[in-house]
């Protein structure tokens, strides 16, 4: 039940009407309870009307009610807790532009980078595993690659043909006259560390058998008459050849001069160095 | 390394290092500490140096009755450090007891408010002094502002809003739109000068020597700004100096704002000034909201009155006008947290 004035009338319940009552009642015009409180007498207006929105902060409506109360002889602090439980009661500002809320989740939070960064490098991952299982891994096949194609081409000028050791590589076709020592210091620049250049030319019927530094079969085969083995494999390699006399071997683009056999025997076996020396 | 460690166990505080009193504002806990600013020292020879003997109530309960070997002195003076080396150690005292007796020695990040008219050489002064408190951040902050954000201003418009801290020392006015100072003004006048104006005019009225203590209670209890319907009066003792034995006399109202009239009228020509620099459009927004004021000087009875009259602009006190800064500075450092310091024009 709301409190009644001294006459017996109900009291209005919000802030404004109360004002508004008293101020009639005390026969003060709107122009005069405005001038007497420095106040527009638009605010004034919206004071009494419970209009608080326009006033902009509760600090100023807590202010002006105060004022106004005080000076139309009412309790300030009763005209006060009404408008604190009135549902027309202010906010506190944020002190936040609203232009900076909206833009502050953008610059705060950038997630498409992240998902686009993410997606790329998934993808990037499957292509090398795709690459990687259909292939295998380059560095370690002892295949010769591209990476010979330069000392083969020092080589000394041979016949043009199909060679099965060295199918994978260009055919050789090296500038004729080239000096044997050049091309020698050339080759063994391009040769990875460790790695000997061997050409196996073959006037008549031989075996031959090479083994790199691991143990590994780079040849192993009959080689035909006129035809020419060239490989690339890791140093000390193990070389045998069965008739010696009829196969012409070049190290690292260097003829060699004589094989190392046994008396009386055909079959040579020796080893070639990582400098591409006999052993 | 140490003090980022500690920080993990410290609270981020807002500190109103006023020259009456110093309030502490803990995030999430409000107003922990409200004490006057006020360090008694202990000389002891004996022992080679200084000793701090009380901080805060304690020590103002001392201020001017002490002994020879005891100073009880205030640290700051008209808003800005006084004595450095007494402002670290009372500021490290009111850290500590804002953070219990914890194992730990509290690193917490620390906003100081500091007066708009402070010099560089003062604002450094301040940062040290709390940095040598045990701060691991400090961020210096404008009273009038964290004194409008305090009251609830709505800063962020684009508004004029006036705001008038009368602190202890400094009284300062600010013209505030979208979070930034417009125009600032500020006067070494303040609680401080109030006091010593009734101080002298007891002096010079009745012959007899009051001290600071019983000045500000003269102020607090019949103080007013502007003559009222009601006079008050009160009783108080002090020293006789024609016969130098103490004597009760009695002072009414109307005495006293004769006796406050100087450096009222300081504060009103600042106020007066202010208006005169403020852009016409801003000028036009205070003069339809008014102007709030903080600041323990805003409890002055009828103090607002005054500054009706003499404006003619529409005059309102902030809720809690003492805790206004502090509260203020609290706030700002949550919206620094979360919009970062861009916000306040802070680096």
């Amino acid at each position: 039940m709301s409190p009644s004035d001294a006459d017996g009338t109900e009291l209005p319940s919000s802030p404004g009407a109360r004002l508004r009552r008293k101020r009639e009642a005390q026969g003060i015009s709107h122009q005069q309870a405005a001038e007497s409180l420095n106040l527009d007498t638009m605010v004034l207006a919206h004071l009494e009307a419970n209009d608080f929105a326009t006033l902009g902060a509760p600090v100023f409506v807590k202010g002006h009610l105060r004022r106004y109360t005080t000076m139309l002889g009412l309790d300030e602090n009763e005209i006060v807790s009404l408008y604190e439980h009135s549902t027309q009661q202010l906010g506190e500002p944020s002190l936040v532009p609203k232009s900076r809320l909206e833009m502050a989740p953008v610059r705060s939070k950038p997630r498409w980078p992240w998902v686009v960064g993410g997606a790329a490098i998934f993808f990037l991952a499957s292509a090398l595993v795709a690459y990687l299982s259909e292939h295998g891994l380059p560095w370690i096949d002892a295949t010769p690659d591209e990476s010979t194609a330069p000392v083969l081409q020092e080589a000394p000028p041979t016949t043009a043909q199909a060679l099965p050791a060295a199918a994978s590589t260009p055919p050789i076709a090296g500038p004729a006259g080239t000096a044997p020592d050049a091309t020698a210091a050339t080759a063994s620049r391009a040769l990875q560390s460790g790695q000997v250049s061997l050409q196996l030319k073959f006037a008549a019927d031989s075996w031959v058998e090479v083994f790199d530094g691991s143990g590994k079969a780079v040849l192993y085969d009959l080689g035909k008459a006129g035809t020419e083995r060239t490989l690339t494999a890791t140093a000390p390699l193990s070389v045998t050849i069965a008739d010696a006399a009829a196969v012409a071997v070049t190290v690292n683009g260097r003829v060699l001069p004589a094989l190392p056999r046994a008396q009386g025997q055909t079959l040579a076996r020796f080893s070639i160095g990582p400098d591409g020396s006999l052993r | 390394m140490f003090k980022k460690l500690r920080g993990y166990f410290s609270n981020d505080l807002s500190i109103d290092l006023g020259t009456a009193n110093t309030l502490i504002y803990v995030r999430g806990k409000g107003i922990v500490l409200n004490e006057p600013s006020v360090v008694a020292i202990r000389e002891e020879p004996s022992r080679g140096g200084k000793k701090i003997e009380a901080v805060g109530t304690e020590a103002k309960n001392m201020l001017g009755r002490t002994p020879g070997n005891i100073t009880a002195i205030r640290p700051m003076k008209d808003g800005v450090i006084a004595d450095f080396t007494i402002t670290e150690k009372m500021l490290q005292f009111f850290i500590e007891k804002v953070h219990g007796n914890r194992m730990i020695r509290p690193s917490p990040r620390v906003l100081v408010c500091v007066p708009y008219g402070s010099t560089q050489v003062e604002r450094r002064a301040i940062q040290e002094s709390a940095e040598g408190a045990g701060a691991r951040w400090v961020r210096l902050i404008e009273e009038p502002m964290a004194a409008a954000v305090g009251a609830g201003m709505p800063v962020h418009e684009a508004r004029g809003s006036m705001v008038l801290d009368i602190g202890g020392g400094t009284s300062e006015v600010a013209v505030i739109s979208l979070n930034g100072i417009v125009f600032a003004g500020a006067v070494r006048i303040g609680g401080d000068r109030f006091d010593e104006a009734i101080i002298n005019y007891v002096r010079r009225n009745y012959g007899i020597l009051i001290g600071e203590a019983t000045s500000e209670r003269i102020k607090i209890e019949i103080g007013s700004a502007y003559p009222g319907q009601h006079v008050k009066e009160i009783s108080v003792k002090g020293r006789n100096l024609s016969e130098g034995v103490p004597r009760s006399f009695t002072l009414n109202s109307n005495e006293i704002l004769e006796a406050l009239q100087e450096p009222l009228q300081g504060i009103v020509g600042a106020v007066k000034a202010a208006l005169e620099q403020t852009p016409p459009e801003l000028g036009s927004d205070v003069a339809e909201r008014g102007i709030v004021l903080t600041g323990g000087g805003a409890l002055l009875r009828d103090i607002d009155k005054l500054l009706m009259e003499e404006t003619g602009l529409p005059v309102v006190v902030a809720e809690d006008p003492l805790t206004c800064v502090a509260r203020g500075g609290g706030k700002m450092l949550e919206l620094i947290d979360e919009h970062g310091p861009g916000l306040f024009g802070l680096d």
